[in-house]
């Protein structure tokens, strides 16, 4: 039987979830879906930005050569006895994958038979490393191929350039698969080092959605986890003198596009401490954009009627406690006068204020878009560990939303869109081919 | 998997999967036209001007607005080829009623499908010339931008080669040069003909009023005079003759080798699972052969994986290289197929590979899209089949028969986009 079982439930999407620390230290929610597809997604707090750490106990930080949080997670899949994971999973059925994020390393697979079994593999293979000076060098020519892989992708290219240009210090700047030459540093002992402080259970949740027993989900744990010592890792993200402002107002880089890519990024270091405030002033951003940016708005319509700009400007908004922005992007033959109009278009809305209206029906859109989400096993995994990760529970999305009035969405605006925290970045086509 | 069917029109067909797991409404209707270089570029057009405005709501913005009224209902363009046939039309996902209290959204967002196909925005009896102008500048842009994913320009070069005297080369986006001669009257008669002619599918899949829906489908086709088209069908080429070398340069950091094969499938023969089969155990997984070969073991690329058509018959392997690997890997990426061919092939690999595939087939259970989709592309090809009896198909598939199609596999081209200035 499971010790201190917390239910939680939302009758408005008509869904609950189960959450329980299981005694080896590792916490664990299991979100019931009566769908065919399974889902379990076993992550640790260790992304890209974690480069330099200690633990409580020791005297000295470690710094670790970039891109190591993203080449463990491809070692992990090699088991003892060169087997691959992939193998074992392959037995099962499930379709297996695994990703490194900024702040997380996740390993996952969905299954329509077999379950139980598959998420014995997965617990097993990531507590187990193998690694040797041999495999970690084969390992090198494959992650090359991969950073070579987004050097060609505008999208990526673009992303990286924008991160520079928002921030000075922050470490969302640092590329996750690291550079072929910072990979080339990375040696088996360095890969342990790191494994044995970010992998320790304290440090890492376990998320199962589907057609799935909690009791079941507790008696696997039991059966393959050991406790691990309770930790306290220490990171230094040597961010303390990240100015308020972006780092610099534009970046221009050229790659073989057919027409100019644009990000008009808004930077915030206004992040609220509390995990249910921080949810609120991003779903709040998230309604901003839509009466701002969407389709429906009276600034998309006028750079799209004139072509100025795409049909898919895009605006997103990301905030964790480690970083805030907001990007707006799409294709143009003319970014600068997109940003010159993004401006304008910024002074003038807070002169004349939001309307009420279109407030309505932007929240109304948001609220909706958080429903629909509950759709499928893989996207509720997922959302719900990206939330946990940041200390929030996905189930109370639909009461913060609602929780949302206009007076706080200006705010927003008022306060957080202003010139010094705008910057924009350019992928422009090669010169000789314009 | 379909529930029930409504013959609305001539050749206007209206299929409902019931189910009441999701809590979204799935729609997609579907023009099915032949793949064609003279009509290409108009069908591509349609679904971008019929969702640019509408007579009732005559601009981007008043559409908008009412998608944002209707809570975030998705409706949008599609455009598709598959084998001969160039399928376009809109496609449409919006919550289930019972999450709103003040609207009908089912019946709201069907009658806008309605308002957008049937009673477009025009100007003189002719579409909008500024928005005909404006939708043609963005077709012109998005194949324009196909350069811009190496990968996936590759893939289409590719096919450009291998294919060039068949149907399948036919670009879903038409041709810049053909886009520009577009007029707002040419593309009106286009529209004529698409309603008018070519044969039409509706899929809903959810839970709504799908009498209601098909009442109004009617009620809007009764006012059109139909005479559907037969669609011809394309001839498929069985083997190669020779293997074509073509080689691009272009600014990459990467090299992008994709090979073509001609894999003799037929899909009158309703034998597509042995063809999924074999592409699972060559290059469909991560414990495929290429996989585990050409990148595990070799250590040659990242991506290295292969992928079949279930029209066309045709077998693509994709891979990210160094510029100086490409005779390298092109060898490993056939000498893994002549194992198949030998008929080297584990029973464990063997077995992996077909609970992967029944993993899949079982999964498109969980998606609205993807039971509408795995339906409507069978059908095209004659085919009713469910995902469970591919299933048991998948289960009674031996390994000698995956060999003896691997055998009627043979290499039709090899194309290698490399860096300029680069030697060899």
């Amino acid at each position: 039987m499971i010790k201190d079982l917390v239910v939680t439930e939302n009758q408005l999407i008509g869904e609950k979830h189960y959450r329980f620390k299981h005694k080896t230290g590792l916490e664990v929610y299991v979100f019931p879906k009566e769908l065919t597809t399974s889902y379990a997604i076993f992550a640790t707090r260790y992304g890209s930005v974690d480069n330099k750490f200690k633990l409580s106990t020791d005297k000295e930080f470690t710094r670790v050569p970039d891109g190591i949080a993203h080449f463990l997670e491809h070692k992990l899949f090699e088991c003892e006895g060169g087997i691959d994971a992939f193998e074992l999973f392959a037995k099962t059925g499930a379709n297996a994958n695994a990703f490194t994020s900024n702040t997380m390393t996740a390993y996952l697979f969905s299954a329509t038979d077999n379950f139980y079994e598959s998420l014995e593999i997965l617990l097993d293979f990531v507590t187990h490393p193998y690694f040797t000076e041999e495999t970690v060098q084969k390992e090198q020519g494959i992650i090359g191929q991969e950073i070579r892989m987004y050097e060609d992708r505008p999208g990526s290219r673009l992303n990286k350039e924008l991160m520079e240009a928002l921030y000075k210090k922050n470490k969302i700047r640092i590329d996750i698969a690291g550079t072929i030459e910072s990979i080339a540093e990375i040696n088996a002992e360095i890969l342990y080092k790191c494994y044995n402080t970010f992998y320790n259970l304290n440090n890492m949740t376990l998320v199962v959605c589907g057609d799935v027993d909690v009791e079941k989900v507790n008696e696997i744990c039991d059966k393959i986890l050991v406790p691990a010592e309770p930790i306290e890792i220490i990171r230094d993200y040597e961010d303390e003198d990240e100015p308020k402002e972006v780092n610099k107002k534009r970046a221009y880089i050229q790659l073989d596009v057919s027409k100019p890519l644009f990000a008009i990024g808004v930077k915030d270091t206004n992040i609220p401490e509390c995990p249910r405030e921080r949810a609120k002033k991003a779903y709040a951003t998230e309604i901003l954009n839509e009466m701002l940016f969407s389709q429906s708005s009276s600034f998309f319509n006028e750079l799209y009627e004139t072509n100025l700009i795409a049909p898919d400007l895009s605006s997103s908004c990301e905030l964790t406690k480690f970083y805030s922005f907001d990007v707006i992007s799409s294709e143009s033959n003319n970014p600068e006068l997109v940003y010159k109009k993004f401006v304008e278009y910024i002074e003038n809305t807070k002169k004349i204020g939001l309307d009420k209206e279109t407030f309505e029906l932007s929240k109304k859109t948001i609220y909706a878009s958080n429903i629909k989400s509950f759709d499928s096993t893989e996207e509720i995994g997922d959302k719900i560990i990206y939330n946990t990760f940041d200390d929030f529970d996905l189930l109370e999305s639909s009461d913060v939303i609602n929780s949302i009035t206009l007076e706080y969405v200006s705010n927003i605006l008022k306060e957080g869109f202003k010139e010094e925290y705008y910057t924009m970045a350019v992928v422009e086509p090669l010169a000789d081919k314009k | 998997m379909i529930d029930c069917s409504y013959e609305i029109a001539k050749g206007v067909r209206l299929n409902y999967i019931k189910t009441t797991k999701f809590k979204t409404n799935y729609i997609s209707f579907n023009f099915i036209a032949p793949l064609s270089s003279k009509t290409a570029h108009y069908n591509a057009m349609l679904p971008l001007i019929l969702t640019r405005a509408s007579r009732k709501y005559p601009t981007q913005m008043e559409i908008s607005k009412r998608l944002q009224y209707l809570y975030s209902a998705d409706v949008g363009a599609s455009n598709n080829s598959f084998g001969e046939y160039h399928i376009f039309g809109l496609k449409a996902n919006m919550l289930n009623n019972r999450f709103a209290n003040d609207i009908d959204i089912n019946q709201e967002t069907m009658n806008l499908i309605c308002d957008l196909i049937f009673d477009p925005y025009l100007e003189n009896g002719v579409f909008s010339k500024a928005y005909v102008k404006g939708e043609k500048q963005n077709l012109i842009d998005c194949i324009e931008a196909e350069i811009n994913n190496k990968s996936s320009y590759a893939t289409k070069r590719m096919l450009n080669e291998m294919c060039k005297d068949e149907v399948f080369n036919v670009s879903k986006l038409g041709e810049v040069q053909d886009v520009k001669r577009i007029t707002s009257k040419s593309l009106y008669g286009a529209y004529k003909r698409a309603i008018e002619k070519y044969p039409i599918v509706v899929y809903v899949v959810g839970d709504c009023d799908i009498d209601a829906f098909a009442n109004k489908l009617k009620e809007c086709f009764s006012k059109i005079d139909r005479s559907p088209i037969e669609i011809p069908l394309a001839e498929i080429k069985e083997r190669a003759d020779s293997v074509k070398q073509i080689v691009d340069c272009e600014r990459v950091k990467q090299g992008k080798l994709v090979l073509g094969f001609r894999t003799a499938y037929k899909y009158t023969e309703n034998t597509y699972h042995l063809l999924q089969l074999f592409n699972e155990v060559y290059g469909g997984s991560p414990t495929s052969k290429l996989f585990m070969n050409v990148r595990e073991k070799m250590s040659l690329c990242y991506t290295c994986r292969s992928a079949v058509s279930q029209r066309m018959g045709v077998m693509m392997v994709s891979s990210g290289i160094e510029f100086d690997k490409k005779e390298i890997a092109e060898k490993a990426i056939i000498d893994q197929l002549e194992q198949i061919q030998k008929g080297n092939i584990s029973k464990e690999e063997f077995d992996s590979a077909k609970k992967s595939i029944i993993n899949g087939y079982k999964s498109i259970y969980d998606s609205a899209s993807a039971m509408a989709n795995w339906v409507f592309y069978r059908s095209l090809c004659d085919s009713n089949t469910t995902p469970l009896a591919e299933c048991e198909k998948i289960e009674a598939t031996t390994v000698e028969q995956i060999q003896e199609l691997a055998n009627r596999i043979t290499l039709d081209t090899v194309y290698f986009l490399k860096g300029e200035n680069t030697d060899d």
